[in-house]
């Protein structure tokens, strides 16, 4: 559900976006996949053990364990999200990652919007420069979101 | 190979701040991007398609003529061993996991891989992999000489090189593991908002179903060879009978997975031709929730028919012939693709550019090899062809003609995409017609010697078999310089091609071709296929094009061929009338598919 387990702003914003991966399989999917592949690869590799072949066991647990790794990753992260927020004077950047919660705030009018074109990586980053400080924002945004969340903002700063 | 920029609108009036990043060689080593990848593992297999393929023309070179001309027995038993490893791991999986690094992020509207570091360390392992594998040819006693198989007692008794190989194997089947538990992850997790499973492009959908093969029997393999390794170095007897232990045993292991290996090289090719179709006929694909439980019934089954491979081996006759029908079974699911395909160009506005004629090459060639697979089910014929040329042309005409000419149709639909360039149509043609002349060339005949006898993996050969053995090796050194086409192809693109259209095929549907733009992501996939619907009704109205006339002459030119080829299965079939019935059922599908394209070639 959009926008659930984010906090409410404590004033109107003029300009609000909140950026979140879409978790498109869910929790309880999530482990049932898992549990699924875990019940073929080790039940292949105990039917093996159990004709004699036991050395494929401790590869099909290795890449079970490997698998749990990824999905436990993914699980933290299921959640995260960041906002960008414009409040009177204020940017506020909030985001959460793996449960833990930061906040930067920067003064408007001195804050500074730059999209880094990553010809490397053929990708850009939305990026909030403030005394000499960057923070990146939007990283879980379709490229061409990212470009319009960008130019509004600066038209956003610039207005004032 | 640069990719387009995605993000054209984000760099206008904007002060640019380039990020810092290594150039030269460690932009390649330190890359996380997924079309970085996928770029770097499509190179790599093709330079190990090239290797392999020059091992592959030396074999034919030695078979050219009976006697022994060229090389060593032993050498000759290395170079067939290596061959089939490279090709199978350096070449053939590499290029699908290529595929998937590029296209999944964009087909499923993700910014990327799910793991993007661990992206970079499942290719970067293939390079040391292959130097194993490939200074095995120099260290004492020479490279693995088992066979691709390493049956023991063979690979118990050989030298050093079957340790490197065993090392490379591992190497090679962790980087496959990681890669699928990164697709896995990916394509589960990060799907865009609105794309739900049965929306997924069916690429999506056969790279998904690989994944979990791989995760499901690389376990198996890497538990093969550690086996192998330590009756060879520890003492123990798991395969050597003079330990107690059972060569069979090995057999059945690796078959296990084996099998389901092969459907691992052919399900990304049938995603990829379910893509190229679709986009060239102008029509949604026919019956794509068929396709994908088809592909999902195919991996099922792939588990339950390892025991083919062994009917000479021994084994009880309820058990030949369960496994001869779950065998015949699993041409069901594949029949019911070979189908939807030819149903989706029925009535289609279709046109022959380069993807298409390789994606119609893979349909006639792959069914070619799926019908001689058929043939090799019946226990009474398998043991007649086992270990005969017969087996060596049936596994060609499925893996080369069919994986690899979809990769080559995936890399012509996909290039203009992935370079911002168009590729030469007159050399992507080129390449298709001596591919598919030469490929015919050099594996139709095997079928006739394995037929008449000649048994496989053997340098030297009765003179009665001396004609075909000629026209086989001139073809493989026809369709081993027609790739020299394709890197050209690719090469000039890259460098002087036009400038692609952000929507090079107007027929296709896909994210990746669409060039995703904020907010469009859930219209597309909501209304895909009712909008689809609607451009083919508009577009069945239009005038006739004057390409017509080029179309007729190719659509002519495949039926002709397609005479030839199922008249020759037809021919082949005195040693059995098993072998002529299905030649007979094999024209007369390819015959539907020709009627498909006759009357629908663009109008």
């Amino acid at each position: 559900m959009p926008g659930a387990g984010i906090p409410l702003l404590s004033a109107e914003p003029e300009f609000c976006v909140v950026s979140r991966r879409n978790d498109s399989l869910g929790s309880r999917w999530r482990w049932r996949v898992y549990a699924s592949l875990c019940i073929l690869s080790l039940g292949l590799a105990l039917g093996f053990a159990a004709l004699g072949a036991w050395m494929v066991l401790p590869y099909s647990a290795l890449e079970m364990a490997v698998l749990y790794l990824a999905f436990r990753w993914i699980e933290r992260h299921a959640a995260d999200w960041e906002r960008i927020s414009v409040c009177g004077d204020r940017v506020i950047v909030e985001r959460e990652r793996a449960g833990t919660r930061t906040r930067r705030e920067f003064n408007r009018y001195w804050t500074r919007v730059e999209v880094e074109e990553d010809a490397f990586n053929h990708s850009s980053r939305l990026k909030l420069w403030f005394a000499g400080q960057g923070v990146s924002f939007g990283d879980e945004l379709p490229a061409g979101k990212r470009a319009i969340v960008a130019r509004d903002l600066r038209r956003l700063l610039a207005a004032r | 190979m640069s990719s387009i920029p995605h993000d054209h609108a984000a760099g206008h009036g904007v002060d640019h701040e380039h990020a810092h990043h290594p150039g030269g060689i460690m932009r390649w080593i330190t890359t996380t991007n997924h079309k970085d990848i996928g770029t770097l593992y499509l190179w790599f297999s093709f330079i190990m398609f090239l290797v392999g393929g020059v091992m592959a023309l030396a074999i034919r070179a030695e078979l050219f003529q009976p006697g022994l001309q060229l090389v060593e027995p032993e050498f000759f038993n290395q170079l067939n061993t290596v061959h089939g490893l490279v090709m199978i791991f350096g070449a053939i999986m590499p290029a699908a996991v290529g595929f998937a690094n590029w296209q999944v992020p964009l087909m499923i509207g993700a910014p990327d891989m799910a793991f993007a570091r661990m992206n970079n360390w499942s290719f970067w392992l293939l390079p040391f992999a292959a130097v194993l594998l490939l200074s095995s040819f120099i260290v004492p006693g020479g490279a693995a000489s088992a066979g691709w198989t390493l049956y023991p007692p063979l690979s118990v008794q050989t030298g050093m090189g079957m340790d490197l190989t065993i090392f490379a194997v591992h190497i090679m089947g962790a980087s496959s593991i990681m890669g699928s538990i990164n697709i896995i992850t990916t394509i589960l997790n990060m799907r865009a908002p609105g794309m739900t499973m049965m929306k997924m492009p069916l690429f999506v959908w056969t790279w998904l179903i690989t994944a979990y093969l791989l995760i499901a029997v690389m376990p198996v393999l890497a538990g093969a060879v550690t086996m192998l390794l330590t009756d060879r170095h520890f003492g123990t007897s798991f395969f050597n009978a003079a330990g107690g232990g059972d060569p069979v045993l090995f057999q059945h292991i690796f078959w296990f997975f084996g099998h389901p290996e092969v459907y691992i090289m052919i399900l990304p090719s049938f995603g990829i031709v379910s893509t190229i179709i679709p986009a060239f006929a102008r029509k949604p694909l026919f019956g794509y929730a068929s396709m994908v439980y088809a592909t999902g019934s195919i991996a099922i089954l792939s588990f339950l028919v390892w025991a083919h491979h062994m009917f000479t081996v021994g084994m009880p006759a309820a058990g030949q012939v369960f496994f001869m029908y779950v065998t015949m079974l699993i041409a069901v699911p594949t029949a019911v693709k070979v189908f939807n395909w030819v149903a989706t160009m029925w009535k289609g506005s279709m046109t022959f550019e380069t993807p298409m004629l390789f994606a119609i090459g893979f349909i006639f060639m792959f069914t070619v090899g799926g019908f001689t697979g058929l043939v090799l089910s019946l226990v009474p014929v398998d043991i007649v062809l086992h270990d005969t040329y017969y087996v060596v042309a049936h596994f060609h005409y499925v893996l080369v003609a069919g994986s690899l000419f979809a990769f080559f149709g995936g890399i012509y639909y996909w290039l203009p995409k992935w370079s911002g360039r168009m590729y030469d149509e007159t050399l992507g043609k080129w390449h298709f017609w001596t591919s598919f002349v030469f490929f015919n060339i050099t594996f139709f005949p095997m079928h006739f010697l394995g037929l008449a006898g000649m048994p496989r993996r053997v340098p030297d050969y009765a003179t009665q078999f001396t004609d075909w053995n000629e026209v086989a090796s001139i073809g493989a050194f026809g369709f081993g310089l027609s790739q020299l086409i394709f890197l050209y192809a690719v090469l000039k693109a890259i460098r002087s091609g036009p400038p692609a259209p952000a929507r090079p095929w107007e027929g296709s549907d896909t994210l990746d071709i669409r060039d995703p733009a904020a907010g469009e992501l859930k219209r597309i996939y909501l209304k895909r296929n009712e909008r689809l619907m609607m451009e083919h009704a508009t577009r069945r109205e239009r005038p006739v094009p004057a390409q017509r006339g080029a179309n007729m002459r190719t659509a002519l030119i495949l039926l002709s061929i397609a005479v030839v080829l199922f008249g020759g299965v037809i021919a082949a079939g005195y040693s059995g009338g098993s072998t002529a019935g299905i030649g007979v059922l094999g024209f007369a599908i390819i015959g539907f598919l020709l009627v498909a394209i006759l009357r629908n070639v663009r109008r």
